[in-house]
């Protein structure tokens, strides 16, 4: 089988796929087709980025202890040999740049068609052909008596699917639904939502133009009553790009984004690459929006003490 | 220990059995009887007739029973004991006569040949019972039971499932094999012939309410019932105690503790540590607001490590709750100033719909599937615990014995599915109450305190209070958002704003990183030592990963390690 340049025999490559397997479902974590597909990408990731990083780093790292070990050097030298040591990796680790998928769509098929000939299902894959969200819930009158206190909307049904189908609603107490389910917005849905002091719809949308345009519409879109608010989650171009998520080009470039983007952002928009939430690891999914969507409890630290301190006025600046 | 009778029923010699099992005989039939065990306290032996019976019981509307007795013409001293106004009762109405009678009680009764044994309304106290071959025993002490010599005392893996799941046991299940729990508000009479015959005296029910009231007519009648509840339960002639954690429960408990006593209230608060999060503004504000000398008690994690075995070793069913240590210090701090009785806010969440059934909600908004089985479990997935991870924890031995056990559902299915309950939240509220309530939270508490002779007192848990819960409508007890809407506003008067206010968060334990710390020898030493290896109930590399954090997708390692440290513990306890 071949994809991107490089040829691989059906047994590694179902091989591939198995380790794919293990990778997404860890934990007993629910996936979609299109995540295991990303999971497979990541498993066949050329090693050719990894060792273009690894150079890199190698070559900072190098340099700056050359600087700081060679005398006569002064000391200020060795102080910027010693912040390049420690900031390289943390460079690279953050330099803005997706990745081209090294496997079509149409070679993960066959893939895990030969898997399943094998195998059978892959445990934790999820039909794509799942039931949409029931709008009518007549069992127990009484439940919409009650408040949510927000609800996320996913712009890809499948992954709304996901979500439900590893009980993130039953953790973050919340509906999760897709834009498809939520256009309009389920009476039933504001019943609850209009209980809460500060109704919101969260959405988590593709870092492409149409998940961007999604964002900025979902008002009109959804029609919300007057006093909800809306919180665009992402994934955002800067997330996909920092992540260094798999991305498609080839997408229409688009004429109108929106202002809040960054140059970066812009061109790599501009230059037809789009990225899918589906590209993150499912359970990095999972955890990301249960994060976001919580309030943590920090522990004390020194660095909390200062801030605290800050807002007390303890050598706080004038105002 | 409290409640620490011992009763048996057997064709020969009961009483030489009941002295097998280390009890006293204080009454004996042709076939059955009772007898106390040793280092017990709240014990009783009560006569009334030709009835005799040995338990723990303690009344809190003792003038409304004794006039009750006296229109049935038994005319009974002022300060006769609680258990004998409960046995004359028993004498006068039958099993029925238990359910006017506000308290906290388990009692064998010999009653001819049968043994008749009751535990309260809400399941304070609590009762064992077995049969092994024709013969019966029952006790207020597993471990009295474990001792009888004709029990062949074996693990009960489906009793293991159970507490993976909900750290704690649910239902009548122990981990001994064929060992029962009695449940709440249930008269058992066990005869001679092996015939078992249940009575229920009292279950929570719906009462109807009225859409059109104001919640001013539901918020006047709580307060009512709120104040005598606590006034109740406060000692006569003696100082009080308070656990005061800060929230809403155990706040309202202290200022009509401060309201209607008239010796000094005395508060106490824990925390773990400077560096951990906590409670501590909140209890301190509560405790300057209501005049109450208030002692705050710092556990650290070596504290934690030195005195979990000796916890659990109390218990007769585990508990994979962390703050069952911190409580039981909290109660030996009490005993120590003196006390005889403390109070604890306990019963306001299953009460009154505090924040756990927001999962549930969420759930059957988006729930497809009509089969009841489908909610029950999601209601023990939203326990948290171990449910989704028991298939990949227990080894395949456990797994192919445990093949064509029950499914673990029945414990909160009936509960979630009653017919008694027209409201949704209500069922939830039922469901937590028949399991966490009467199977967790309150045997946590009277084992706890007992453990240094005091006397734990839920006044939430009051069974007129329980009934005036399930009259109000349940939008004014969830309102929207607001838990406890209805509670917060009967003591609105009561307390300081910041309190009513605030969010409800629960007393957080720093587990997780105690088990990297004081906890971590403990930890190693008994999961992954020879003893729990030779038991062969959890697979070894899962153990590994989760002590390594890893191998779960919602980080709740600490938690999962402490449940299956706490099982541990019990199971060497009990010489399982």
């Amino acid at each position: 089988m071949v994809f991107s340049g490089m040829r691989m025999r059906n047994d590694d490559l179902v091989a591939n796929v198995e380790r794919s397997i293990a990778h997404a479902g860890a934990g007993g974590v629910r996936y979609t087709r299109r995540q295991l597909y990303y999971e497979v990408c990541r498993t066949l990731l050329p090693p050719s980025r990894v060792f273009i990083a690894a150079g890199q780093t190698t070559a900072a790292i190098g340099s700056s202890l050359t600087l700081t070990l060679r005398r006569p050097y002064p000391l200020w030298i060795g102080a910027i040999g010693a912040s390049l040591l420690m900031s390289v990796p943390w460079l690279v680790r953050r330099l803005p740049f997706t990745l081209t998928p090294p496997l079509t769509e149409a070679a993960f098929d066959d893939a895990l068609a030969m898997y399943r000939a094998r195998h059978g299902d892959p445990p934790g894959l999820l039909p794509d052909d799942a039931p949409l969200y029931l709008a009518l819930n007549d069992r127990e009158p009484d439940l919409y008596d009650y408040g949510l206190a927000y609800a996320l909307v996913c712009q890809d049904a499948s992954i709304a699917r996901m979500l439900r189908a590893n009980f993130l609603h039953m953790e973050m107490a919340c509906a999760i639904l897709s834009l498809e389910e939520v256009t309009p917005l389920p009476d039933t849905l504001i019943a609850m939502l209009i209980r809460a002091p500060a109704p919101r719809i969260l959405l988590l949308h593709d870092a492409s133009p149409e998940g961007l345009q999604c964002a900025a519409d979902a008002v009109a879109l959804l029609d919300l009553p007057h006093g909800f608010r809306v919180r665009a989650l992402g994934l955002a171009p800067m997330h996909a790009l920092r992540r260094h998520l798999f991305a498609f080009r080839g997408a229409q470039p688009a004429e109108h984004l929106p202002a809040s983007l960054n140059l970066i952002e812009r061109a790599w928009l501009r230059a037809g690459y789009r990225a899918e939430v589906a590209a993150l690891r499912p359970v990095t999914l999972l955890r990301t929006l249960h994060r976001v969507t919580r309030p943590v409890r920090r522990r004390e630290s020194w660095f909390s003490g200062l801030r605290r301190w800050r807002t007390t006025g303890y050598m706080s600046w004038p105002t | 220990m409290s409640g620490w009778l011992c009763a048996t029923l057997t064709a020969d010699g009961p009483e030489h059995d009941l002295a097998a099992m280390g009890a006293t005989p204080v009454a004996s039939s042709r076939h059955a009887a009772i007898g106390a065990l040793p280092d017990g306290c709240h014990t009783g032996v009560f006569h009334a007739d030709a009835l005799v019976a040995v338990g723990a019981v303690t009344l809190f509307n003792r003038p409304q029973l004794l006039d009750a007795l006296r229109r049935d013409g038994v005319i009974l001293p002022e300060d006769c004991a609680d258990g004998a106004i409960l046995l004359h009762l028993y004498a006068r109405r039958g099993p029925r006569g238990f359910a006017a009678a506000d308290g906290m009680f388990a009692l064998s009764i010999l009653d001819g040949d049968d043994l008749v044994l009751v535990r309260d309304h809400v399941g304070t106290r609590t009762l064992f019972y077995t049969r092994a071959g024709k013969h019966w025993a029952a006790s207020a002490s597993l471990r009295a039971l474990r001792a009888w010599s004709r029990l062949n005392a074996r693990l009960n893996l489906n009793a293991v499932r159970a507490f993976l799941t909900f750290a704690y046991l649910p239902g009548s299940e122990t981990l001994i094999d064929g060992v029962s729990e009695m449940l709440p508000g249930r008269c058992l009479r066990l005869c001679a012939n092996g015939a078992c015959y249940e009575d229920v005296f009292w279950e929570p029910r719906e009462d109807e309410w009225d859409e059109t009231l104001p919640a001013e007519a539901y918020t006047t009648r709580l307060r009512d019932l709120l104040e005598q509840a606590v006034a109740a339960r406060l000692p006569a002639g003696q100082p009080v105690g308070v656990f005061l954690s800060g929230g809403i429960d155990s706040s309202l408990v202290t200022a009509l503790a401060a309201r209607l006593h008239d010796h000094s209230v005395h508060t106490y608060a824990i925390n773990f540590g400077a560096e951990f999060p906590n409670e501590l503004a909140y209890s301190s504000l509560v405790a300057a607001h209501c005049g109450t000398t208030h002692t705050v008690l710092t556990f650290d994690g070596e504290t934690i490590a030195d005195h979990l075995a000796n916890t659990v070793a109390l218990l007769d069913c585990p508990v994979g709750d962390p703050l069952t240590t911190p409580n039981m210090l909290l109660a030996r701090a009490a005993a120590r100033d003196g006390l005889s009785v403390i109070l604890n806010g306990e019963g306001g969440d299953p009460v009154f719909g505090g924040p756990k059934n927001q999962p549930m909600l969420a759930f059957e908004f988006h729930r497809g599937d009509p089969n009841p089985m489908v909610r029950a479990s999601a209601y023990l997935r939203s326990y948290q615990k171990c449910y989704d991870q028991i298939d990949h924890l227990l080894t395949a031995d456990v797994l192919d014995a445990l093949r064509d056990a029950p499914p673990l559902e029945r414990h909160v299915q009936p509960y979630l599915e009653s017919p008694r309950m027209t409201s949704y939240l209500n069922r939830l509220l039922y469901t937590n109450l028949r399991t966490k309530g009467a199977h967790h939270i309150l045997p946590k508490v009277e084992r706890m305190t007992t453990a240094s002779s005091i006397e734990g007192r839920s006044p939430l848990f009051a069974f007129p209070l329980v009934d005036a819960a399930f009259a109000v409508p349940p939008a004014l007890k969830l309102r929207g958002l607001h838990e406890k809407w209805i509670l917060k506003q009967a003591v609105r008067d009561l307390l300081p704003p910041t309190i009513l206010q605030r969010p409800k968060s629960g007393m957080l334990m720093p587990v997780q990183y105690w088990l990297h710390g004081p906890l971590r020898d403990l930890a190693n030493d008994l999961l992954l030592g020879p003893q729990a290896r030779a038991r062969g109930l959890f697979r070894e590399q899962v153990v590994r990963d989760w002590m390594q954090h890893r191998g779960l997708v919602w980080r709740r390692h600490g938690q999962f390690i402490w449940l299956l440290l706490t099982l541990e513990l019990w199971l060497r306890a009990f010489d399982l």
